[in-house]
């Protein structure tokens, strides 16, 4: 090997040295893809939470009263603030934008009203990605199989479909639905339409009907971004075809997805 | 939208030519497929890899968190459709690649392609090799800092992480042959601008 090699070598050695990742920023992403992800994901070994609890857990009636109460709460804000939701602007990237290069003022609809709290403010992915404060059992589709069945399955219930929201735990279930919508309505805000429709497709495994409408605008939005108009269209006339009073009719009138209603 | 075209969406590189369906000539036949790795097992392998390739890519340190975090969740959302057909680390770079391009075009608030900071804490704690490591690492820098998207892909596939130029062709989706002469070019042209910081006064 010649000078001018070994110099090179050396080089590219030093880079990778150092592009070489801390053991603490090893520690600081596995805990923010253990919040996103699930425990027992990242590097094989639980987390203290769910190693404790099994992944769902039937909770009382009083845990499926509060939900609804919350979600009642929710709703009933969402009206109010609709006009004050974060705001973005549509990238031009379809050719079949009406915008033809300007963008398009629009909103990313309200998930929770509720006090700023500071991740709240806080715009990073890494920022909001902290796990939730409350205890509950996480109702994400476990991502590693289970070791043994549940006991519904030894009982010979019929198993739930994936997609459905558990009653039981939906307590928790909200939480954890509100934090991620907001985590793609931030990527959304961000400009990572792409993103952004990843983390509505992770809702679609166990957020049932939870902010089911929110989170469908919230792609349609992200489908906008993406320039894909036609995909946008359609998704936003079929849900306006099932909820004629949507209050984010008037939202996706403003958007790519304006299809003259 | 189309699974199909939404995988194009998020996995596209940008120099593939309208209709190239991105299937890159293969220097040697496709392995059989197997069952797709663990993804915690994918993660404590090859997370340093993935790092390191987001940052050679250009991805700096304010927006690094957020790629590697990118780069995982896609992982972990594609694994059930990775057929282990070609390596982890092909696939694990070709995502990298388009979150490191994905974050450049809609991150433009944040500064891509900066140097790195000659302050980043060093491993090796003499002076004097501080000293040259940090003149090697600017080198890498700008170098790095003068070539296009396609370019700096391949410098860093095959020339920093030690890809093959059959898998850095596979994970950016050109052309083998294309990757064996542009790595020819490149090496030559760092070697250059090394022999040139050399013979520069100091």
């Amino acid at each position: 090997m010649n000078r001018s090699e070994t110099n090179l070598e050396l080089a590219l050695e030093e880079s990778r040295r150092r592009a070489a990742p801390a053991a603490a920023d090893r520690v600081r992403i596995s805990e923010l893809l253990r919040a996103q992800l699930g425990a027992a994901v990242v590097d094989g070994a639980p987390a203290p939470a769910l190693a404790a609890a099994p992944l769902r857990v039937r909770a009382g009636r009083g845990g499926w009263v509060a939900a609804v109460a919350g979600t009642g709460v929710v709703m009933g804000t969402l009206g109010f603030l609709l006009g004050y939701g974060l705001g973005f602007r549509e990238r031009s990237a379809s050719p079949a934008s009406d915008a033809r290069g300007a963008t398009v003022s629009s909103a990313i609809p309200p998930v929770v009203q509720s006090p700023p709290s500071p991740a709240a403010s806080q715009p990073s992915l890494r920022e909001t990605a902290a796990p939730l404060a409350s205890p509950v059992p996480a109702v994400a589709a476990p991502l590693v199989p289970a070791a043994a069945p549940s006991p519904a399955l030894a009982r010979g219930e019929r198993p739930r479909q994936p997609g459905r929201a558990v009653p039981g735990s939906a307590a928790g279930s909200f939480g954890q639905v509100v934090e991620r919508l907001r985590r793609a309505h931030r990527a959304l805000a961000d400009g990572r339409a792409s993103l952004a429709l990843l983390q509505l497709e992770e809702l679609e495994h166990f957020a049932g009907d939870t902010l089911r409408e929110e989170r469908e605008v919230t792609r349609i939005l992200a489908l906008c971004a993406l320039g894909e108009v036609a995909a946008a269209r359609q998704a936003a006339t079929r849900l306006l075809a099932s909820r004629e009073d949507s209050i984010y009719a008037h939202r996706l009138e403003q958007s790519c997805a304006r299809v003259g209603f | 939208m189309s699974e199909g075209r939404l995988q194009r969406l998020r996995l596209a590189p940008p120099w593939r030519a309208e209709g190239d369906t991105g299937e890159p000539s293969r220097a040697r036949e496709p392995e059989p497929a197997c069952e797709p790795p663990r993804f915690a097992d994918l993660y404590r392998e090859h997370f340093d890899f993935v790092w390191r390739s987001l940052r050679h890519l250009g991805v700096v340190p304010p927006a690094l968190d957020d790629a590697v975090q990118e780069v995982w969740l896609i992982v972990h959302r594609k694994l059930a459709s990775f057929e282990g057909r070609s390596l982890a680390t092909t696939w694990l770079f070709g995502i990298a690649v388009n979150v490191a391009r994905s974050q450049r075009r809609t991150g433009s608030r944040r500064a891509f392609g900066e140097p790195l900071s000659d302050e980043l804490p060093s491993r090796d704690p003499d002076p004097e090799h501080v000293l040259v490591g940090r003149d090697a690492w600017s080198q890498v820098q700008i170098f790095l800092n003068t070539l296009s998207e396609l370019q700096r892909a391949i410098f860093v596939s095959a020339l920093i992480e030690n890809l093959s130029s059959a898998e850095t062709a596979e994970a950016i989706g050109i052309d083998v042959g294309i990757v064996y002469r542009r790595v020819r070019a490149l090496r030559r042209a760092f070697e250059r601008q090394l022999q040139q910081s050399e013979e520069s006064p100091k």
